[in-house]
């Protein structure tokens, strides 16, 4: 089977970046490419191919109408696909890559990911007992300064050299 | 706070005043030749000059920047207190009487520490640590009788009016002071005392949280707990200090997190509810006392 290129328009990147791009100094990690077809007939694709330039991550994510009736539907078929093993390198900066249809992992998500059980009732509880989330929050308080102290202890020492509290010359004398 | 012996203000208003009356006739001293205009210029040169003689300026800055440090509610009170303990540092108290005893230098020196370390709040820890710093400079200072640094008895003394000025039961804090206490004539260095104070405001802390707490769990009309909830919330949080005995973070702070998530609490409060045991009650002192003894086990004694 020949293979044949797909004319594609690629628009202009677009930062994602929260909060204002014009006033915001920082310089966005993450950039959006848009492909579209032009062409409307159906094609499956098997192969993307292009030049990198210093991206280190990619993720491709694919827009598929599956049938006539369904309406289309975005899936991830690359996420996070390493280009450059060390971004702060050279290696893959300007490498041409292609990615081939296999590659992507299987589309079918378990069900239970896609669709979560939703939240079960809760046990119905006796009446009269104090607000659980406010008693939460008071107990995770006292649980994270505790947490603190004693995280935060000190290797000095008073410099005793006394043994169980006494201070007797006999028994300094052995230690 | 305790109250601070503060020199009476005519008399240092009688000092600025001399001051200034020798200031005016010097500033019209003008050199032979100089034209009268410089004159005004002159003056408000001298001002300066005389702000940054005696201090005044580096004073004020000094000030500035210890408000911007602590950033209080009240500023001007807090600039109030500041230049009190400022006026007090100086020997010379505007010509008063003869110095005071030794016991009210203590007393002094105590109060001037105790503000110190109430100016910035424990999870400020820089600022904090530098305040522990001033403080421990404050006490470990020599007096006549007295030589440097600082002992365990006065160490004592002020971890026992740190925590009465919290308004901390001593019941709840006796066991916290037993075990970082130090012996009267013991010399404390500043890496202990630095631990020490960070311990018992950060107690200080979880009592008033505890007693947050206790007032949730209460009975609607009555001061007291129900005996079986409240033994019941301590046994989930003393479950979760256990698991972080055993496992290191992450894994303790994601088993604490469900322990002590509102969903599990609800449900050991509800078991405990529904038990066969009679309901009984327990004191505020008692549930606080029962809590702080949780924390205060954690804390590593010194030694």
């Amino acid at each position: 089977m020949s293979r044949v290129s797909v004319p594609c328009h690629v628009k202009g990147t677009v930062a994602l970046q929260v909060g204002d791009v014009r006033t915001s100094h920082g310089r966005p990690g993450v950039l959006v490419i848009d492909v579209t077809f032009p062409s409307v007939a159906p094609f499956e694709l098997q192969e993307i191919t292009f030049k990198n330039y210093y991206t280190a991550f990619l993720s491709i994510r694919v827009r598929q109408h599956t049938s006539m009736h369904t309406p289309a539907k975005w899936v991830t078929c690359l996420r996070d696909h390493c280009l450059m093993p060390n971004p702060h390198s050279e290696e893959g900066a300007q490498d041409y890559v292609s990615l081939f249809k296999h590659q992507s992992p299987s589309m079918t998500f378990p069900k239970w990911l896609s669709h979560p059980v939703p939240c079960e009732q809760p046990v119905p509880l006796l009446e009269g007992l104090p607000d659980p989330s406010r008693v939460s929050s008071e107990v995770q308080q006292m649980w994270a300064l505790t947490e603190m102290i004693r995280a935060s202890h000190t290797s000095a020492r008073i410099g005793r050299f006394d043994v169980d509290g006494c201070y007797d010359l006999n028994l300094l004398s052995y230690t | 706070m305790a109250v601070l012996p503060v020199p009476l203000p005519s008399a240092k208003m009688a000092a600025v005043e001399k001051r200034r009356a020798a200031m005016a006739p010097a500033a019209n001293f003008t050199d032979s030749g100089r034209p009268l205009v410089s004159r005004a210029a002159a003056a408000a040169e001298s001002e300066e000059d005389f702000l940054r003689q005696v201090g005044v300026t580096e004073m004020l800055r000094a000030a500035l920047l210890k408000v911007l440090e602590a950033r209080p509610e009240e500023p001007i009170a807090f600039l109030a207190h500041y230049f009190e303990n400022m006026g007090l540092r100086s020997p010379a108290n505007g010509g008063a009487g003869e110095p005071p005893g030794q016991l009210l230098l203590q007393q002094q020196r105590l109060g001037r520490a105790l503000w110190h370390l109430r100016l910035a709040h424990h999870s400020q820890r820089t600022a904090f640590n530098n305040n522990v710093g001033v403080a421990y400079e404050c006490l470990s200072a020599s007096g006549r009788k007295k030589k440097p640094g600082l002992d365990g008895r006065t160490y004592g003394e002020l971890l026992k009016r740190i925590c009465r000025d919290g308004e901390a039961p001593e019941e709840v804090v006796a066991p916290l002071l037993r075990k970082i206490q130090c012996r009267d004539h013991e010399a404390v260095p500043l890496d202990v005392f630095r631990a020490g104070m960070l311990t018992c405001f950060v107690l200080l802390e979880f009592v008033a949280r505890a007693g947050a707490l206790f007032q949730l769990l209460e009975g609607p009309a009555v001061a007291v707990a129900d005996r079986r909830v409240g033994q019941a919330v301590l046994d989930t949080l003393e479950g979760a200090l256990q698991a972080s005995d055993n496992s290191a973070a992450p894994a303790c702070y994601l088993e604490a997190g469900s322990r002590l998530g509102p969903d599990s609490l609800a449900l050991a409060m509800d078991r405990a509810m529904s038990g066969r045991r009679p309901s009984t009650p327990m004191t505020r002192e008692e549930f606080l006392e029962k809590a702080a003894a949780l924390f205060i086990a954690k804390v590593k004694p010194v030694g």
